[in-house]
């Protein structure tokens, strides 16, 4: 696959996160009446790299808490230690305890992790635990309409990606009586759908369906995030030039780090003390990650 | 026969072009909305004409060339920004 697609695929799902959130909380905690008191935008975080998108505050029992969903495709080795750094970059850097929950996509047979252990041979030093859903389970619960808004992700789910699927998925979003919900439902189904079949005949598939999609909220929200993507790379490709003219030719440790730069304010920064500064050092841009 | 419509061709733009139209407009908007800053950091406050100006400049080489110049630049009127009287 290509990773474009993946980079829009995790997209959808991001919308899916800020937009359900309720709904993804009720299924790591059934028995827990949270609630939603907002989102925060573009979060920064302090560790080399990371970022996240947005992030609920969530209050339960009078007490707030930062909520973080991650979505995985596949496992990776390496994932529980993040989910562990990150929790804590987060903790420390807004002062308030937080709630990662990481729902995991695609079927697999043997159960992700959902601790990170420090141990010396047998002797567990320390563990940290995180709740895990797999999506997988629920697709009883989603065809029978109990937890319809997550229908678009059938397909993704069931091992078997038939036109079967995409008729009960389509079939269950239409009882969705409200049309903004309804038209996101089919957006979002369409984006998944595209991963495992061709977009012309997922038109034609969902031909009479298409028009709907225009009260969708997620193509604008997709929309933007493209915008927004595009305003950043613009002010990396300046600052790339601008760092060129002055100083020749970059490192490509420089430039990647300059890539990586995604705080609006990062990059203002770092045009402003390119207008006096003499030498990439000065800039402290080293090709080092010493943020 | 496919419908063809906003939204059709939003999202298979979004497929196989990688969202290029949006990006290609917020890189425009970013190239611009630096430069204004740089711009105002370095001169003070901007006339509006001058502002106007640079949102006005919708090539890449353009807006590229601004931010080389502005790194030696002296004034706006050396780096050709005077709200467009003379152009």
């Amino acid at each position: 696959m290509a990773p474009r697609q993946i980079n829009l695929f995790d997209r959808v799902m991001k919308i899916l996160g800020r937009h359900y959130a309720e709904s993804f909380l009720k299924l790591a905690f059934p028995n827990t009446a949270f609630q939603l008191i907002g989102t925060l935008e573009n979060v920064e975080i302090t560790l080399p790299d990371r970022r996240a998108d947005f992030l609920h505050r969530i209050q339960v029992e009078g007490e707030e808490y930062l909520l973080h969903f991650e979505f995985q495709l596949q496992h990776r080795a390496d994932y529980p230690r993040n989910v562990f750094t990150f929790s804590g970059g987060l903790t420390d850097q807004h002062q308030k305890p937080t709630i990662t929950i990481v729902l995991y996509l695609e079927r697999r047979e043997s159960d992700p992790p959902s601790e990170y252990v420090v141990q010396i041979g047998e002797w567990v030093i320390h563990r940290f635990t995180y709740p895990i859903i797999k999506l997988w389970d629920y697709t009883d619960r989603i065809r029978s309409g109990e937890l319809r808004e997550f229908a678009p992700l059938l397909i993704m789910l069931e091992r078997e990606k038939t036109e079967a699927v995409l008729h009960q998925e389509k079939e269950l979003i239409l009882q969705e009586t409200h049309p903004q919900k309804r038209a996101d439902s089919l957006a979002t189904a369409v984006m998944i759908a595209s991963r495992y079949f061709e977009l012309d005949w997922l038109w034609d598939f969902f031909g009479e369906e298409v028009e709907q999609m225009r009260e969708s909220g997620f193509i604008t929200d997709w929309i933007e995030d493209g915008i927004q993507q595009g305003l950043q790379q613009g002010k990396r490709l300046i600052l790339i030039q601008q760092l060129m003219a002055k100083f020749g030719t970059l490192p490509e440790s420089v430039t990647e780090q300059i890539q990586g730069m995604t705080a609006d304010e990062e990059l203002d920064q770092l045009g402003i003390r390119l207008l006096t500064a003499e030498s990439l050092e000065e800039m402290d841009l080293n090709g080092e990650q010493s943020r | 026969m496919r419908e063809s419509g906003f939204i059709t061709d939003w999202i298979e733009d979004g497929i196989q072009q990688g969202l290029e139209q949006e990006r290609q407009q917020g890189l425009q908007q970013g190239k611009q909305a630096l430069l204004i800053r740089l711009l105002a950091t370095k001169f003070g406050e901007l006339p509006q004409s001058v502002t106007d100006q640079i949102q006005g400049m919708t090539t890449n080489e353009e807006l590229d060339q601004l931010g080389i110049r502005i790194l030696t630049a002296e004034s706006l009127e050396e780096m050709g920004l005077n709200g467009g009287q003379s152009r």
